[in-house]
């Protein structure tokens, strides 16, 4: 798991606002970000747009898998 | 977000979907209401189901069927064992179809310019603007006083829910003009520069929420009590700007806030006026939760959200920011 050692010291949210040091930005926001464990599904390879999907799927002779939800499956959803 | 950790993420799925299917995902809010062809196809195929759309409401689930618009299996399952028997007996129904159903070129699909979309819910990435991801986690404090991740993704296998302990994504859309015009300020002042009001009020109200649980609710413009961010130009770095500021987000009641700091670095090519780098954190404490994001924490716990430019030539970077459903109150944040 990752961890930022002593950040609150520096850092005391929503009073204060002391600033991050460089290294401290560079690993909260690394941990803020996907990591690649979390990442696998974007490698499946996903269109967006289904019309296109359509286009493909017949010149390739595929079906297609649409993955529709309320909200982007590949955004905020 | 649970389908991305116990379906998608799993390699026996994206195998199969990678060698025999074309994939793609869409957010029914639009194509359920789209009155163009696009949106037609798509209720032709979902209407084949069970989910119908009864009174305008949800067809969400997974779907497969042929380019010709023929329905072959639906699932709205996140069990992964489901999922794969649909996608199994999908492909073997496939290939029982005559040859003018399924071979390579046997189904003519025509052209679609977007000119043919419904403009109302046809978004394109701003023409020369930023494409910004979004990443947004719920944190932990330690015992030393600095953060940690909660838990790990996977936690959950046993109930298929997700916790919400992983990274949420969302886009924000900023355009070119924009971008332009705060560089311009940018050169022209050397003590700082507020990023410009819509830009500003963008961030605040659709991108500093809680969204790692579901569909968040975004913020009013009177819930932003302070937002500063500013850019300073960095000594002896041309082109290298660091942003820092404050926000503090709540409803009236004081039931749901977000309250914090941000800190980035943005780095800009001055001959293209091309931004290359847009790299910007906010961290805060948050408290409370949505109509679809129950299960927030009891009281205040630490949020990060991480900005980073996408690529503009990966589809998943091109979608719509979640809060664009209206385009122009998106864009124009500070004045609806």
């Amino acid at each position: 798991m990752k961890k930022i050692l002593g950040f609150l010291a520096l850092f005391p949210l929503a009073t204060g606002h002391a600033q991050l040091s460089k290294s401290q930005f560079d690993t909260l926001f690394e941990l803020c970000l996907p990591a690649e464990s979390e990442s696998g599904w974007l490698e499946i390879g996903w269109e967006i747009d289904l019309w296109k999907a359509r286009q493909r799927a017949a010149k390739e002779g595929k079906p297609i898998f649409l993955w529709e939800m309320d909200g982007h499956p590949l955004g905020c959803t | 977000m649970a389908d991305r950790e116990f379906v998608f993420g799993r390699a026996d799925v994206q195998k199969l979907l990678r060698d025999h299917f074309v994939t793609v995902a869409a957010d029914d809010w639009y194509q359920r209401r789209q009155n163009d062809a696009v949106g037609k196809f798509f209720r032709a195929v979902a209407d084949q189901g069970p989910r119908k759309g009864a009174g305008g409401s949800t067809r969400q689930g997974r779907y497969a069927f042929t380019a010709s618009g023929k329905l072959l299996g639906f699932n709205n399952n996140r069990d992964p064992q489901r999922i794969l028997r649909m996608l199994r007996e999908s492909l073997a129904d496939f290939k029982q179809l005559p040859a003018g159903e399924r071979m390579p070129g046997a189904v003519k699909v025509p052209p679609l310019q977007r000119s043919e979309l419904e403009r109302r819910f046809a978004r394109t990435p701003p023409d020369g603007g930023l494409l910004v991801r979004v990443h947004s986690r719920v944190l932990d404090k330690d015992k030393e006083g600095g953060y940690a991740a909660c838990g790990k993704a996977g936690a959950n296998q046993d109930s298929l829910r997700h916790n919400g302990f992983g990274a949420s994504s969302d886009h924000l859309w900023i355009r070119a003009a924009e971008v332009q015009s705060f560089l311009e300020n940018v050169r022209n002042r050397r003590e700082g520069t507020a990023l410009p009001p819509a830009i500003a009020t963008r961030i605040a109200r659709y991108h500093l929420v809680d969204n790692t649980r579901g569909e968040p609710p975004h913020w009013g413009r009177d819930e932003i009590r302070e937002f500063k961010l500013n850019a300073v130009p960095i000594t002896g770095r041309p082109g290298a700007l660091r942003l820092s500021g404050t926000f503090h987000l709540e409803t009236e009641k004081g039931d749901r806030g977000y309250a914090g700091v941000m800190e980035g670095r943005l780095q800009y090519e001055a001959k293209s006026n091309k931004i290359t780098r847009f790299d910007l954190l906010a961290i805060g404490d948050h408290w409370g939760e949505g109509r679809y994001t129950p299960g927030a924490r009891p009281g205040k716990h630490p949020l990060g959200i991480a900005f980073t430019l996408g690529d503009p030539g990966k589809p998943q970077d091109r979608v719509p920011p979640q809060g664009i459903r209206w385009e122009q109150g998106y864009y124009e944040a500070e004045k609806h």
